[in-house]
């Protein structure tokens, strides 16, 4: 089960260079590059951040306690920009 | 440029109309008070031109008064319209200085009239939501009519609550490509085209916009948003976003202020663009696009955008068809104080003897009142078995009926039993919208076809009202709406229903329900009927557009009437015997699962090597 979740007011398309956040509220937009959009989508699928961490290893070629630093204070962020609950 | 949208009526039903959700609804017209504010709301706001639209903006029944005060005021008029128009708007159109957009669909004759007389004052919008379009026919009436050497090409675009077909941005360099091709044909026949808003500089075939002139300056940029003020008088940034937000019409307010509200509300949304590569796109960024349409871009949101604002939720739509019952004026004032909002039309018999419909004859002394009083729509059935003289012999018999109870009584649509009469009624009565009627036994999607362009709505035969399969097939292939019968329940494929049906039709003083017999050695049957009850109208949602309610000689008892049409709009349960069903259908209390129900919809009735209902009934029947 995944540890977060999107915001219930936050809508996200995939762009061609990473993926844009709209708070359907405010209408407010934010955009995501790689690789903290490749973490956005792994959240929306329901991996938790332990199994995204390791793909972040894979994909951006991190060491896993890097990429588990990463991970965790990206979703901090955007659990305090209120992206994110869990 | 700001549009005045009259009415939200209709008497066509495109698949791509993006004012879907207005429409079902029910029917609003615009008064004159809004109209005059909005025409102070046009002046104040600089804009010179008053462009109606609707709906059909022609069937406002002001729509000539309207107009003409456009013009006092100065404004140009530009009417905004499908062609099928009634007679008084049409002359008021010859004979005075407004210039007519007229949408078109290739092949359809109704237009001609309008066409032939309007002749230059009319431009052609053709709007395109499928790559397999082919504009060539618009040459064609241009010649044949004279029209303005003009043709307006409009994209189909989604509305937010995904209730139309809408060109898919994955098309859209098909389109354009195509596009590109018809206008060099065009040019050379001396016809220009224009693009309406939507249209990105990236559909096209290099070279193009260069080669295309002054109109390449709409491509890309034209969406400011346009405002569309509504019948009641709210105004919304466009159709496709009608649902999402709306304003009001402040007195003091105007187009500017309003466009930026808007804009504003939906700023963050502008940086999607349709395509996943617009983000990067230089020439959005130099500003000669905008990324396109705004509702086409929400589509590539997840989830659904419907938290952007807070819109009061839109009124049921009026999905429910009734019969007419001979009860006094208190029952139906309290029937439309209670379900008023549900209720599509009230139906009943074509009065007179000029032709019978499909029940016997039930009493009918108080129609008149209900006719003058109520404020309920009204629709008419002409749909005996079969008619008692040759269609050309009686169809103008039943034409003047018609035209007294539309002119009179305020009849707004009729269900007809016979093709050729329908196509009769369609020719001399455009604005009338047609039911095909339950009795044309249309069961397949080639039967469908054969109804284009002569009826709006579909009723199915009976035999595949419990046939999930048979009913998709039909809901794609018919462009109008599907309307299906909740509680008629006779046996699927009934051999005796051609003669039952005479019977009942003919006046016989006791029509005969003839499987009677058969229902008796094999009473499971009941089971196998056209019914479904209240609980489950949900497994139905998919294929139907509209419920008809049967019950003219079943549910003439009034708190009995109240109550089935009470449970099927609010999808209480009631038992099958509860429903008001015809005497195929189950007449003692039993209990029907779910999970039976939903199989049934899916068996093909393969009775013959199936016992499930047979099982089912002895089971349960205790």
């Amino acid at each position: 089960m995944s540890e977060y979740r999107a915001a219930e007011q936050i809508r996200w398309a995939v762009e061609a260079a990473g993926v844009v956040l709209i708070n359907g509220a405010t209408g407010a937009a934010t955009s995501l590059s790689y690789p903290e959009a490749a973490i956005w989508d792994l959240i929306t699928r329901g991996d938790s951040s332990e199994k995204i961490a390791a793909k972040l290893c894979a994909i951006a070629g991190l060491e896993p306690v890097a990429a588990r630093k990463f991970v965790l204070d990206t979703v901090e962020a955007w659990r305090k920009a209120g992206f994110l609950r869990g | 440029m700001a549009n005045i949208s009259l009415t939200t009526a209709c008497n066509r039903d495109c698949v791509y109309c993006f004012a879907g959700a207005q429409r079902r609804s029910g029917v609003s017209q615009m008064s004159i008070e809004t109209f005059e504010k909005a025409l102070d709301f046009l002046e104040r706001s600089g804009i010179d031109e008053a462009r109606l639209l609707g709906g059909e903006p022609t069937l406002h029944p002001e729509f000539p008064r309207f107009a003409e005060m456009a013009l006092e005021r100065g404004l140009r008029v530009r009417v905004f319209s499908n062609g099928l128009m009634p007679e008084p708007a049409l002359r008021w159109l010859e004979s005075h200085d407004a210039a007519v957009l007229m949408n078109t669909t290739a092949g359809d004759r109704r237009q001609a009239r309008t066409l032939g007389r309007l002749g230059n004052r009319v431009t052609l919008g053709f709007n395109i939501y499928t790559p397999a379009f082919d504009p060539a026919f618009l040459l064609d009436l241009i010649r044949e009519h004279g029209l303005a050497p003009n043709i307006r090409f409009g994209l189909a675009h989604p509305a937010a609550d995904g209730s139309n077909r809408f060109l898919h941005p994955v098309h859209y360099q098909i389109v354009g490509t195509r596009l590109a091709r018809f206008h060099e044909e065009a040019r050379a026949a001396g016809v220009e085209s224009t693009f309406d808003c939507g249209f990105v500089p990236c559909m096209f075939p290099p070279g193009f916009l260069d080669a295309l002139g002054p109109a390449a300056a709409d491509i890309g940029t034209r969406c400011s948003p346009i405002l569309d003020i509504l019948p009641d008088g709210q105004v919304v940034s466009c159709y496709p976003l009608a649902t999402l937000a709306r304003e009001p019409l402040l007195e003091d307010e105007t187009a500017a202020a309003l466009r930026s509200r808007f804009s504003g509300r939906f700023s963050g949304y502008r940086r999607l663009g349709v395509f996943r590569e617009c983000a990067a796109c230089e020439v959005r960024e130099s500003g000669r696009c905008n990324g396109g349409c705004l509702a086409a871009s929400m589509q590539r949101l997840r989830p659904a955008v419907a938290a952007v604002s807070k819109v009061e939720p839109a009124a049921p739509a009026r999905r429910w068809v009734v019969p007419y019952v001979d009860q006094p004026p208190a029952f139906w004032e309290r029937l439309e104080h209670e379900f008023g909002r549900h209720i599509r039309e009230v139906y009943f018999p074509l009065p007179g003897d000029v032709v019978g419909s499909g029940r016997p004859p039930q009493p009918a002394a108080q129609l008149e009142s209900f006719l003058k009083r109520s404020r309920l729509a009204r629709a008419v059935l002409v749909n005996p078995i079969t008619l008692p003289r040759p269609v050309e012999e009686i169809a103008p018999a039943i034409i003047e009926a018609l035209k007294r109870l539309i002119g009179e009584r305020g009849v707004s649509s009729a269900t007809v039993s016979n093709l050729l009469l329908a196509a009769r009624i369609r020719e001399a009565l455009p604005a009338l919208p047609l039911a095909a009627s339950i009795l044309m036994d249309i069961t397949r999607p080639n039967q469908a076809l054969m109804l284009e362009g002569i009826c709006d709505t579909l009723v199915p035969a009976s035999s595949i009202m419990r046939d999930l399969p048979a009913l998709q097939a039909l809901r794609a292939a018919f462009k109008g709406r599907i309307r299906l019968i909740v509680n008629e329940a006779c046996l699927p494929g009934c051999p005796y229903r051609v003669q039952h049906f005479h019977e009942m039709c003919a006046g016989f003083a006791r029509p005969e329900s003839l499987c009677g017999e058969l229902l008796e050695r094999e009473p499971w049957m009941r089971l196998t009927g056209a019914w479904v009850l209240p609980q489950h109208l949900h497994l139905l949602d998919g294929v139907s557009d509209e419920w008809k309610l049967a019950g003219r000689a079943t549910l003439q008892d009034a708190p009995t009437y109240r109550k089935v049409l009470g449970a099927y709009i609010h999808r209480r349960p009631l038992a099958p015997h509860e429903i008001g069903g015809g005497p195929a259908s189950p007449l003692a209390p039993l209990e029907i699962d779910e999970a039976f129900y939903a199989r049934t919809l899916r068996c093909g009735r393969r009775c013959h090597e199936c016992n499930l209902c047979r099982e089912y009934y002895n089971e349960t029947r205790v």
